[in-house]
């Protein structure tokens, strides 16, 4: 309540304590501060607008177009099915090796990865004149064979 | 008078070929009152001068925006405002300091600064002025020591005149009984 009437009854609420140490500003600033305050602000204020027109003009005379540049490349590398392909054919691997791109390899670890992609013999398709042949040597009987069939 | 001013720097700010010389006007007649507010509010010397001039730099890209029925000053103290609460907040943040102990942080700070040269009773008061949550240290100072009128620190602060009435009171007793210790 006595709280309530001081408020009420004067705004600024009068302390003898505070009035008798004063109201007087005891922190200072370097000499001539306040004479060379407005130019720093103004030099500064000139480098954020030169730095905002710089910024400005380099997204619009560089980074743009570099960023489009970048987007082609881009799409023309996602887009194209050769580049996605990663795995070396037989020829790419050889000319890799004889370039001596690649220092150190197992020979044996590249002979095994060659046999293995390399069609054996057997697989390959035979003539009509190698079953022949084959039958004759074998003395086998073609008539018989195709009675079966 | 003061609005009537106002008037005239703004309408020397419309135009192009004075814009310089009315943010000139501006800065020459608004800084020290700037200045010390938040000073009083961060204590280092360094770190008030890099918010008046952040201070000022956003005045000049807000002022196109400027509504004319405010006062500069008063907008000025607003946006000074703003900025020593982020800049004490980010002080917290980067140095680890727990909220209550960034008063205690800068009362040190005033005892080891050149630049302030009060005797004992006036360290205490600042002391004192630095223990009151940052809401009433705004309040006290703003009436206190620049004198204004609730009516003004309501709208810079956008509180009502009534809680500004009982945060001042409430500050001016804290602070007679901090002078009374010991």
């Amino acid at each position: 309540m006595e709280n309530k009437n001081n408020i009420s009854k004067n705004d600024s609420y009068f302390s003898p304590i505070l009035n008798k140490i004063g109201k007087e500003n005891k922190f200072s600033t370097p000499k001539s501060y306040f004479e060379v305050l407005p130019q720093v602000i103004i030099c500064k204020k000139l480098n954020s607008k030169m730095l905002n027109d710089r910024t400005d003009n380099m997204s619009y005379h560089f980074l743009m177009p570099t960023l489009g540049i970048l987007t082609i490349i881009m799409a023309i590398y996602i887009l194209n099915p050769s580049s996605s392909n990663l795995e070396l054919t037989n020829e790419q691997l050889s000319e890799i090796i004889i370039n001596e791109e690649i220092i150190e390899f197992d020979e044996n670890l590249v002979y095994e990865v060659y046999t293995e992609t390399e069609p054996s013999p057997s697989s390959e398709q035979t003539t009509n004149e190698e079953i022949i042949d084959y039958l004759i040597n074998d003395n086998i009987n073609i008539n018989l064979i195709i009675e079966e069939l | 008078m003061a609005i009537e001013t106002d008037k005239y720097i703004l309408n020397l700010f419309r135009d192009n070929k004075s814009k310089n010389y009315a943010f000139d006007l501006i800065i020459k007649q608004y800084q020290e009152r700037i200045y010390w507010h938040i000073r009083r509010m961060v204590i280092n010397h360094d770190d008030a001068d890099d918010i008046t001039q952040n201070t000022f730099i956003k005045a000049w890209k807000g002022l196109e925006n400027f509504n004319e029925e405010a006062q500069i000053y008063t907008w000025l103290y607003r946006i000074a405002t703003n900025e020593s609460i982020t800049f004490l907040n980010k002080k917290k943040r980067i140095l680890f300091i727990p909220i209550l102990d960034i008063e205690k942080d800068l009362s040190n700070q005033l005892q080891s600064d050149n630049y302030y040269n009060g005797d004992e009773i006036q360290l205490k008061l600042q002391k004192a002025i630095l223990t009151l949550p940052e809401k009433q240290r705004l309040v006290f100072n703003m009436k206190y020591y620049d004198d204004l009128k609730y009516e003004e620190i309501s709208e810079i602060l956008s509180t009502s005149i009534g809680a500004l009435k009982a945060s001042y009171h409430h500050a001016v007793k804290k602070i007679e009984t901090f002078l009374k210790e010991d």
